[in-house]
């Protein structure tokens, strides 16, 4: 599956139910934004591996409001602890799902060290989840008895259509949705 | 003192919060997480801090923040990159090791260091006492918000006995 065609499949879930979508910065920014730009897409374009730690600060504000974090396998294992702290949590309201490709995408497709990890069951170490699933499972989950762990296998080496929102309005409509 | 910081979160909208345990803080770590009036998320590492106040933040609710001084060392990139690019306001309270009332001798260079690149990076710095506290955060979310960007309050030793 290529990226374009996971993020499509997320935006479809994520509509039906009212989601929130968290996104790493490059690739899953921009992908997401190419499927379907939402007030409700929160992209990040700066800080390398924080969709998941935004999206868990996101749902505990809003603990009635699915959140999904949006993570690449690069950015995701440059913020590995965020997992030991989301089990630890359990926010009912979240899923993690990993892009997983095998490369940085944006930087010329070089390898990323997360062939050490098991992406397919990440449940097993951090028992917070409830489960681990794949992405075209995603539809089989009660989304608010989490937290899952969507582990995504796509394709590497395309890069996503430019360009991407300033981060300050991407902040503020955000935000808005919550007046 | 700890019922005293607690009434001031709650009287100013300071429900969610987040840190990485120092034991200076750890009084006000246990307040916050006994008290059904907070949300108090342990984070495993401080960079990650950085994160879940900013989705607080984005969200449109409040943060309070807590770590030691070496905690804002590891994340200055979040801090950069997240905090700061996305504007996003709250307060981080720092247990500002290795000054002078300080008995651990080991931790002077995270003092110095702290202070330099606090300095350096014109951040929002505001030491108080822990007398003080409850006066000092709402003032450093009242800055913090007014500035779009988040304020430091520090202290400098132990909770006083």
């Amino acid at each position: 599956m290529k990226q374009a065609q996971a993020f499509e499949q997320l935006v479809e879930f994520a509509e039906k139910h009212d989601a929130l979508i968290v996104a790493d910065i490059g690739s899953q920014s921009l992908w997401l934004k190419a499927a379907k730009d939402r007030p409700e897409n929160l992209y990040l374009s700066g800080p390398m591996g924080m969709a998941s730690s935004v999206a868990l600060g996101v749902a505990m504000s809003h603990k009635d409001r699915l959140v999904i974090a949006a993570c690449g396998d690069g950015a995701l294992g440059m913020n590995m602890s965020s997992l030991a702290t989301i089990s630890a949590i359990a926010p009912s309201n979240m899923i993690v799902v990993v892009m997983d490709n095998g490369v940085y995408e944006f930087t010329k497709s070089l390898p990323v060290p997360g062939t050490g990890v098991d992406w397919s069951n990440i449940s097993a170490a951090y028992p917070g989840f409830k489960s681990t699933i794949q992405l075209q499972d995603m539809d089989s989950v009660d989304p608010q008895s989490g937290p899952y762990f969507v582990h995504a296998d796509i394709e590497g080496g395309e890069l996503p259509p430019g360009p991407g929102m300033h981060a300050i309005d991407v902040h503020h409509r955000f935000k808005s949705l919550f007046k | 003192m700890i019922d005293q910081i607690l009434d001031t979160l709650d009287e100013h909208n300071i429900h969610q919060t987040t840190g990485v345990p120092d034991g200076w803080i750890v009084p006000l770590i246990k307040g916050l997480s006994d008290d059904d009036r907070f949300d108090y998320i342990a984070a495993a590492r401080e960079e990650e801090c950085f994160g879940i106040a900013s989705g607080i933040a984005m969200s449109g609710k409040r943060a309070l923040v807590l770590m030691q001084n070496s905690g804002f060392l590891n994340s200055i990139g979040a801090f950069t990159t997240l905090c700061q690019k996305y504007q996003t306001p709250f307060v981080c309270l720092i247990a500002h090791r290795g000054g002078i009332n300080d008995s651990n001798s080991y931790d002077p260079n995270k003092y110095r260091s702290f202070e330099a690149t606090t300095g350096a990076m014109n951040l929002f710095v505001h030491p108080s006492s822990w007398e003080d506290l409850h006066v000092n955060i709402p003032k450093a979310m009242a800055r913090s918000e007014g500035a779009g960007e988040p304020a430091f309050v520090t202290i400098s030793e132990g909770m006083p006995k």
